[in-house]
């Protein structure tokens, strides 16, 4: 192993140095929005966290039922409480385990999206944005839940 | 495998601070070490596990970040300790500051990015700005390597940052903070490479998922390296401004042509050569990159030693 070789050319050290130099060359909008996710920070105690299912981690849905090559199947979950959805274009389907009415809103980096009310299955229909970050708030009277940020 | 560990918090705990007991033993004993305590993970879940494979292969990222931290915490502390290297190599290259040294440096630099976590965990704008840009170079860096269109590169680090900021007060260790960026980062550039291909019918990311740098080698690989940059643009910043200016404008892309170095930084042509050669030579000196080659070194030789 020459693990100094990088080092001890002089060709070699300015080559890393390029690609040193090149990977902390982030543009300023990035940062930016970056530096914003802050104030996005759920900071309300009243509100739980539904986690992405571990399986569905890397969104893969190769092992997923029923998945279709245009859909997307997403598990999140909070204890006994989980939340299904469905994306497909510019719709998400969904339903809440267990059942519950209560209001459901998609909601970008720039705020909410679209929202839906459940249904007596639990389940709701919304608009779905194209890409970008995204997380889905359900406003279910005395308990509400938040899902992780996932891309579109 | 790492999966199917139901995580919480006071294993999370109790995994740091048995890694933290662990440190000063050599990378065999780290390797038995680490098993036993997975296995007492494993113990510890939810329903029964599948075994754990008797080689390096149980060192693979795992998709569920929670239980992904508890061994990049122990990755992180025995990067710099690569399997395979000799003493041979050590004795080219001698040992010019105590390891002490760098050892401290590390520990006060835990030490600030652990009042920066919890001063964002407590609301400080200013604390999480820091963070960002001390952090964003590495998420950057990751997305590029994926070869993703910029939009979706920022989309992938958007969505990085969010979460963190969601969980930053939950992150109680500050070294598994670069673990936690880079795998996420890694699954979030995936999962636009899935969608990819998903709504492609010809898969332009056919061959280059076959070569996916998942495996826990390219993981100690990928972190070596991103503290091999941050090491060199350290480096950088000790120069003098103009000597800086120099080798950046070297380093440019496109590169600049020296006749346009020599106009701008008023130095015939003829001297760039020779230029070229010793600031390079006082790059190799500086601090930064001196501490992190002379700990390398002195790692290498303690795990030679060892053997």
């Amino acid at each position: 192993m020459n693990r100094h070789n990088w080092l001890d050319n002089d060709d070699e050290l300015l080559a890393e140095l390029a690609v040193a130099v090149q990977a902390a060359d982030v543009p300023g909008r990035v940062i930016q929005a970056a530096k914003a996710s802050y104030t996005w920070r759920t900071i309300d105690s009243d509100l739980e966290s539904l986690a992405l299912s571990p399986e569905y981690s890397g969104y893969d849905q190769s092992a997923v039922r029923g998945a279709s090559p245009e859909s997307r199947l997403l598990s999140f979950e909070h204890e006994d409480i989980s939340l299904e959805i469905e994306i497909s274009g510019s719709l998400v389907r969904g339903q809440l385990y267990p059942v519950r009415s209560g209001l459901v809103t998609v909601v970008t980096a720039a705020g909410p999206f679209g929202d839906a009310r459940t249904d007596d299955m639990g389940c709701f229909v919304a608009d779905w944005p194209e890409s970008g970050p995204v997380r889905i708030r359900c406003q279910m009277g005395n308990s509400n839940f938040i899902t992780d940020w996932i891309q579109a | 495998m790492l999966g199917d560990l139901r995580y919480e918090q006071y294993r999370l705990d109790d995994a740091v601070r048995e890694l933290k007991a662990a440190r000063s033993h050599a990378r065999a004993d780290l390797d038995k070490y680490l098993t036993a305590l997975l296995v007492k993970l494993q113990e510890s879940s939810v329903g029964a596990g599948p075994e754990l494979p008797s080689d390096r292969a149980r060192f693979d990222p795992c998709p569920r970040n929670n239980a992904w931290v508890v061994v990049e915490f122990f990755r992180i502390d025995c990067i710099r300790r690569p399997a395979g290297a000799s003493v041979q190599e050590t004795a080219t290259r001698p040992v010019r500051i105590h390891p002490d040294a760098r050892r401290e440096t590390d520990a006060m630099a835990m030490v600030e990015l652990r009042e920066l976590l919890s001063a964002a965990g407590r609301g400080d704008q200013d604390a999480w700005d820091t963070i960002v840009e001390r952090f964003m170079p590495l998420v950057w860096s990751i997305t590029r390597r994926f070869n993703l269109p910029e939009k979706d590169q920022e989309d992938v680090s958007q969505t990085v940052w969010l979460r963190l900021a969601e969980r930053i007060e939950t992150i109680r260790e500050p070294r598994a903070l670069p673990g936690w960026i880079s795998t996420t980062t890694r699954n979030e550039a995936l999962a636009v490479l899935k969608s990819k291909r998903r709504t492609n019918s010809v898969d332009p990311y056919g061959s280059w998922m076959a070569q996916t740098p998942l495996a826990g080698d390219a993981v100690d690989e990928n972190l070596l390296r991103e503290e091999r940059q941050q090491a060199l643009r350290d480096g950088l910043a000790e120069l003098e401004p103009r000597q800086r200016e120099f080798l950046l404008l070297l380093v440019s892309d496109p590169p600049t042509p020296y006749d346009e170095i020599g106009r701008r930084l008023g130095m015939p042509t003829g001297s760039i050569g020779p230029t070229r050669a010793r600031l390079l030579k006082k790059l190799r000196g500086t601090s930064a990159l001196r501490t992190f080659l002379d700990v390398r070194s002195d790692e290498i030789e303690r795990g030679g030693e060892s053997r």
